[in-house]
């Protein structure tokens, strides 16, 4: 009897440890759309490479079936392969729009025997998930004649999830009043702070600054979206007094 | 051992480093010149409604210092005025700092003040001081001339120490005072002689006991007495016919 239960037992562990390590293997990559990634497989000289990109509706439907137009070389698909170079170990593809990818490689051995064999990684791309907002909508400070000052911005996923550091540097185009082209900014991981530059600074007078994002993306290039009502950042720059200057009397 | 010798070298030059105020001297706004040691002074600034002030004096190092080394004193007249009495020579610096205090946001001015030693020195003018009166000359009447000389670092002090005020006595009586200008003359109080023949007083000591310039500070002669001698007139001369 406890034979049978302890042999149970052990299929379920085996089961278990299978099916995580499935999972594993299928745990897709995370991107953002308009990104562009690197990938890579090891160089064997002589051997040629074929890459392919799949959209799939969903992650079992890793076949040839869906290939049709998504060989991101006609321009007006999902993905593009930068530089139409899709035959080398190393490519770079641009992924456009949300979806699941999967992007296949197959390496043909020298020769004319035909064999290859294809290696798959699931790539999927978000929607409108990632987003970057100011952590606050305003500040305010002295005049100091120092028109640049730092807002710290929270990039995250829609559930809630920062943004992991492999996604920064981000960069943030916005604007000031009055700008009819983008200003660009850097956004590190280690502490968020987003640089403003040309903020006016008036000893004399109040001024209000609006700190606009126009855009923003990852370190791919791929796409953060805008926290609606939270893309603008009011500074305002309070008056210094005047100088308390000191008559002397004797 | 040796390690730990170390350490305790490292804690204590840590410690003598950052046990360190590191002050700063303010930029200068402005400048004072010609402050005597023992002068006193009224700083004011404009009484803004919304701000507050905050007064600072600053040594010529850059520290902070608060009159209790006897540098100086300060009084308080209102939050935007202050007589300063400067006590002795150097420089220092007397910031304002005004806040407006819905915005927290500061400016500052800062004076610098140059301080130097009390080198004043009075003495009577023997020269042009008459030292001896006929009974009957109208100046006993209306107030002998007493002049001074008056220098500052061995020159002639500037038009902004004076009026001075001399306080003098005569023949020990009470503390008279007397304004001088940069001639550095004052008259003694008039005083009457009933008979110049006979004059009930032959010399007068005039007693300087100090001199105070425009800013308060106070100076005195090495040799504080001056006498003026009184000398009776003759008899009238009988003419006989």
């Amino acid at each position: 009897m406890l034979k049978g239960i302890l042999h149970r037992v052990l299929i379920l562990v085996i089961v278990t440890m299978v099916a995580l390590a499935s999972a594993k293997a299928q745990t897709p990559y995370v991107i953002l759309p308009g990104s562009t990634h690197k990938l890579t497989i090891t160089d064997h000289v002589g051997n040629t490479y074929e890459w392919k990109v799949y959209k799939v509706t969903d992650w079992a439907d890793q076949k040839d079936a869906l290939l049709a137009d998504n060989d991101g070389l006609a321009g007006d698909d999902d993905f593009l392969f930068v530089g139409g170079e899709f035959e080398k170990a190393e490519v770079d593809i641009t992924f456009l729009n949300e979806g699941k990818y999967y992007a296949i490689v197959e390496e043909f051995n020298t020769g004319t025997n035909f064999c290859s064999s294809r290696r798959a990684i699931p790539i999927e791309v978000f929607g409108i998930e990632a987003t970057i907002a100011f952590k606050d909508l305003t500040s305010d400070d002295c005049a100091d004649l120092d028109p640049q000052f730092a807002a710290e911005m929270i990039a995250m996923f829609n559930s809630g999830t920062e943004l992991p550091e492999s996604q920064y540097p981000i960069t943030v185009n916005y604007r000031l009043d009055g700008d009819t082209a983008d200003r660009t900014a850097i956004v590190n991981f280690a502490d968020k702070m987003f640089q403003v530059v040309g903020v006016i600074e008036d000893e004399i007078n109040e001024t209000i600054n609006h700190i606009s994002i126009m855009s923003a993306t990852n370190k791919y290039g791929g796409t953060l979206n805008m926290v609606s009502g939270n893309q603008i950042h009011t500074r305002t720059i309070f008056a210094l007094p005047a100088k308390p200057i000191i008559t002397v009397k004797n | 051992m040796k390690n730990l010798q170390r350490l305790i070298l490292l804690a204590i030059f840590s410690l003598s480093f950052f046990g360190n105020t590191y002050a700063q001297v303010p930029a200068v706004d402005a400048t004072q010149t010609g402050v005597v040691a023992d002068g006193t002074y009224t700083y004011t600034v404009p009484n803004t409604a919304g701000q507050s002030l905050a007064w600072t004096v600053i040594n010529s190092t850059g520290t902070i210092i608060d009159g209790t080394g006897g540098e100086f004193a300060m009084v308080d007249v209102h939050d935007y005025e202050k007589n300063i009495t400067w006590n002795i020579a150097g420089t220092f610096y007397v910031l304002v700092e005004t806040t407006i205090d819905l915005t927290g946001c500061t400016n500052q001015y800062a004076i610098q003040v140059v301080v130097s030693a009390n080198d004043y020195v009075v003495a009577f003018n023997t020269t042009t001081t008459e030292s001896v009166y006929c009974a009957d000359d109208a100046n006993i009447t209306s107030g002998m001339e007493i002049t001074l000389d008056v220098t500052l670092a061995g020159a002639a002090p500037a038009a902004a120490y004076y009026d001075m005020t001399v306080h003098y006595q005569v023949d020990g009586g009470a503390t008279e005072l007397a304004t001088i200008g940069a001639g550095h003359k004052f008259n003694i109080p008039g005083m009457t002689i009933a008979d110049p023949v006979s004059p009930t007083f032959t010399s007068v000591t005039v007693t300087i006991l100090k001199v105070v310039d425009k800013n308060g500070v106070e100076f005195t002669p090495a040799v504080a007495d001056y006498i003026i001698t009184i000398n009776p007139i003759p008899g009238k001369p009988t003419i006989t016919f």
